[in-house]
């Protein structure tokens, strides 16, 4: 009997236990004056954070401003899993989160976010970014990085072939084919490196530059077959992948290895990703900024698009008025601290009032002198508004697919990309 | 015996129901603990996650739709795909997997050979190696520019570098080769052990009755080893089934969604896409039924026939 009861006693302290310390969960409602801010760059968006907590603290010394580095995936997982169970334990006071997820956080949980559009003015950000970070009107997250897109060219490649960097400015795809196909008969150097893999970046940034997306005006309807932006993207890589003038890479490695071998004479991309393109001290003086091809005969279609950028995000936890003063006081309203970024960092934020600052327009010593944060920061402000709505990462899959099948199966265009139409029709319904 | 169980008395047969009763008690208290927490964390989600599958819509904002998200599987281009990769990957991989690391086995289990701890070491070795690591490394072996291609090149084999990873059938193929270098060694140690537990004497036996090597393979060596091959073929089965971190880290899915495997897909309908976790609890369903269904068809395939002769 004796035994009888230990064992029983066991049992239920051991259950009591498991129990117990699911149950304890902490209860943080000191108020402490303290914020957790989760973002995933140390050399870019962490190193901004902590110049952030350095001007805000120089006002409000007694406020603790905790930066974790989280990768970007893991923040998104986690305040998805937080938000379907409905339990915000565990979530910190600011998240960074990337545009393409932004309006798949606000039109399922935008109860979560505090609404900071009453704290900063949405004039202060690129109009493009607005829209994006906003739900029924209300801007949400602060827009903080561009995603402004340009085209780093190699002018003394071109020079070896008789072209100069007036002749790839302003081009649309079909004039960069042209001069592609010659330069890689003077030299033997392709045009630019693409993991054909993966190509929703590529296509993310032809649609920006035309003002369109993967969704249609409502953000929702899938638009992938009826839409001349991007089969005329499809169209282009195809030409250019026939036509053998294309590097392909599997990841950013080999993309590095393939601009610093001199494999390939241009790097379509973003603003960010300036500091990769100056990794090799060897070629300074040699890049020049142009800006992006346009898609050829589309309506609508610009030199100016867009690919990434992210924002800050106060989640609705206690402490967010302490958050929402963080923001508002250094990304949201400051122009020194916008100055600062750009100058200490090389961030260049989409914070308007930085356009007339002296900081953007001095010249950069690696691209010969030319003051391209400038550059990118007009192009920014004639990116067309677009709408990103809630089913990027699945466009992107559906792009990627029809453009394998029909560069590496033979698949006919308008059949491949027909099929990804109504693969979207049947399981978006 | 009917009239000696009437001889004894009536008050004997209650203590002896009491004290199995208590003895009873104490076996149940032991195994209630592990049933109420198996209850809460297997069970519980199991059927939660059941009730999840019948409904559909994004975020929190779902409605019951009954059984629509079973039917959307079957027009789910992706889920389609992801299927047939993981069949793929399971009827290729998992046989060669399993004749390779039998004749690893019985190769390194012979008395003669010399280095035989450095070769088993060898051959064990990747298992124990991280799965993001080797993965890594296979996705630069077959890159573009990758030492595959640069050796095939200097080979004279091929005249211009092949894009394996940017082939839907040779990514496959690449997936392929990375699951078996990183697994045989793993069920090799399996067979080994079960190996040294078969008695020498058996293979004297049918050497001095005049069986070859082959046939002492076929008749002797794989029938004992019967139930640990069921073994490993059902847990690389499961393990095929469920395969994530390896596509995830050489491919992504890639090219496009040639390589994608149900897992990732699942993965991508929840953290990916636009959360709709009514369909990720179906596609996690269908793994489910599939793993179930095939284990039943592997236990029956190899069960053992001669059982009822077997004497107790």
């Amino acid at each position: 009997m004796k035994k009888l009861v230990s064992v029983i006693g066991a049992s239920i302290l051991m259950l009591t236990l498991l129990f117990g310390l699911a149950g304890c969960g902490s209860d943080n409602d000191s108020g402490a004056e303290q914020i957790v801010i989760w973002a995933w760059d140390p050399a870019f968006n962490i190193a901004a954070l902590e110049l952030a907590a350095e001007f805000f603290n120089a006002e409000n010394p007694d406020v603790e401003i905790i930066i974790e580095e989280v990768a970007f995936d893991s923040i998104v997982q986690q305040l998805n899993i937080a938000f379907a169970a409905g339990t915000m334990t565990g979530l910190p006071n600011i998240a960074l989160v990337e545009q393409y997820q932004s309006q798949v956080f606000l039109q399922n949980f935008s109860e979560h976010f505090y609404p900071i559009g009453n704290r900063v003015n949405t004039n202060n950000f690129a109009g493009y970014t607005v829209p994006i970070h906003s739900h029924n009107g209300v801007m949400y997250g602060v827009p903080f990085d561009t995603g402004a897109i340009g085209m780093f060219v190699r002018h003394d490649i071109l020079a070896q072939a008789g072209f100069s960097v007036e002749d790839v400015y302003m081009i649309d795809w079909w004039e960069a084919l042209e001069i592609s196909e010659a330069v890689f008969e003077a030299t033997g150097v392709r045009m630019f490196s693409q993991n054909l893999a993966a190509t929703g970046g590529y296509a993310r940034m032809n649609m920006t530059a035309s003002g369109t997306w993967y969704t249609g005006a409502d953000g929702q309807t899938v638009n992938i077959n009826n839409s001349p932006s991007i089969r005329r993207a499809v169209e282009v890589l195809k030409e250019f992948v026939d036509r053998d003038l294309v590097m392909h890479h599997g990841d950013a490695n080999t993309m590095h290895a393939n601009w610093h071998t001199s494999q390939v004479w241009a790097v379509p991309g973003a603003v960010w990703l300036t500091p990769s393109v100056m990794l090799d001290d060897g070629l300074s003086g040699q890049w020049t900024l142009v800006p992006y091809p346009r898609l050829p005969d589309v309506q609508g279609a610009t030199n100016f698009g867009n690919m990434g950028g992210s924002a800050w995000y106060i989640l609705d936890v206690p402490g967010y008025e302490i958050a929402a003063e963080f923001l508002s006081f250094t990304f949201g309203n400051n122009l020194e601290f916008h100055e600062a970024l750009l100058t200490e960092i090389g961030a260049l934020s989409v914070f308007t009032p930085l356009a007339n600052s002296p900081v953007l327009s001095e010249p950069h010593p690696f691209f010969g002198g030319q003051p391209i944060f400038q550059q990118f920061s007009i192009w920014a402000n004639n990116i067309p508004q677009f709408n990103v709505g809630l089913h990027t990462y699945f466009g992107n899959s559906l792009i990627s697919t029809a453009i394998v099948e029909i560069l590496e199966e033979g698949r006919d265009i308008d059949d491949a990309l027909n099929a990804a139409q109504h693969h979207a029709d049947t399981q978006l319904n | 015996m009917s009239n000696i169980s009437l001889k004894e008395p009536p008050q004997a047969k209650r203590t002896l129901n009491l004290t199995r009763f208590k003895r009873d008690l104490v076996g149940w208290c032991f195994i209630l603990a592990p049933v109420i927490l198996i209850g809460i964390f297997v069970v519980y989600p199991m059927i939660n996650s059941f009730h999840l599958s019948l409904q559909s819509g994004v975020g929190r904002n779902l409605n019951f739709v009954g059984l629509d998200n079973y039917t959307r599987l079957f027009q789910d281009r992706t889920f389609i795909r992801a299927l047939q990769n993981n069949l793929t990957y399971l009827a290729i991989q998992v046989p060669l997997m399993i004749l390779l690391g039998l004749l690893y086995a019985v190769l390194l289990n012979k008395k003669d050979l010399k280095f035989r701890s450095f070769f088993r070491m060898c051959i064990f070795l990747p298992a124990i190696t991280s799965l993001m690591a080797y993965a890594t490394v296979f996705r630069y072996l077959f890159d573009q520019q990758g030492i595959i291609n640069a050796l095939l090149l200097n080979w004279g084999l091929i005249q211009d570098p092949i894009g394996w990873l940017m082939n839907p059938v040779l990514a496959r193929v690449t997936i392929i080769a990375a699951l078996t270098w990183r697994w045989t060694g793993y069920n090799m140690i399996f067979y080994l052990s079960s190996l040294q537990n078969i008695d020498e004497g058996i293979y004297e036996a049918a050497k001095i009755d005049g069986a070859n090597a082959v046939q002492a393979f076929f008749k002797i060596t794989i029938p004992l080893l019967k139930p640990i091959i069921l073994f490993t073929s059902i847990m690389s089965t499961i393990g095929t089934l469920q395969l994530f971190d390896e596509v995830v880290q050489i491919t992504d899915g890639g090219p496009g969604q040639a390589t994608v495997t149900m897992t990732q897909y699942i993965f991508n309908l929840m953290f990916w896409y636009n959360p709709d976790f009514g369909y990720a609890a179906t596609v996690s369903f269908a793994v489910l039924l599939m793993i179930l269904t095939l284990s039943v068809i592997q236990f029956w395939a190899t069960r053992d026939r001669d059982k009822p002769r077997r004497r107790a």
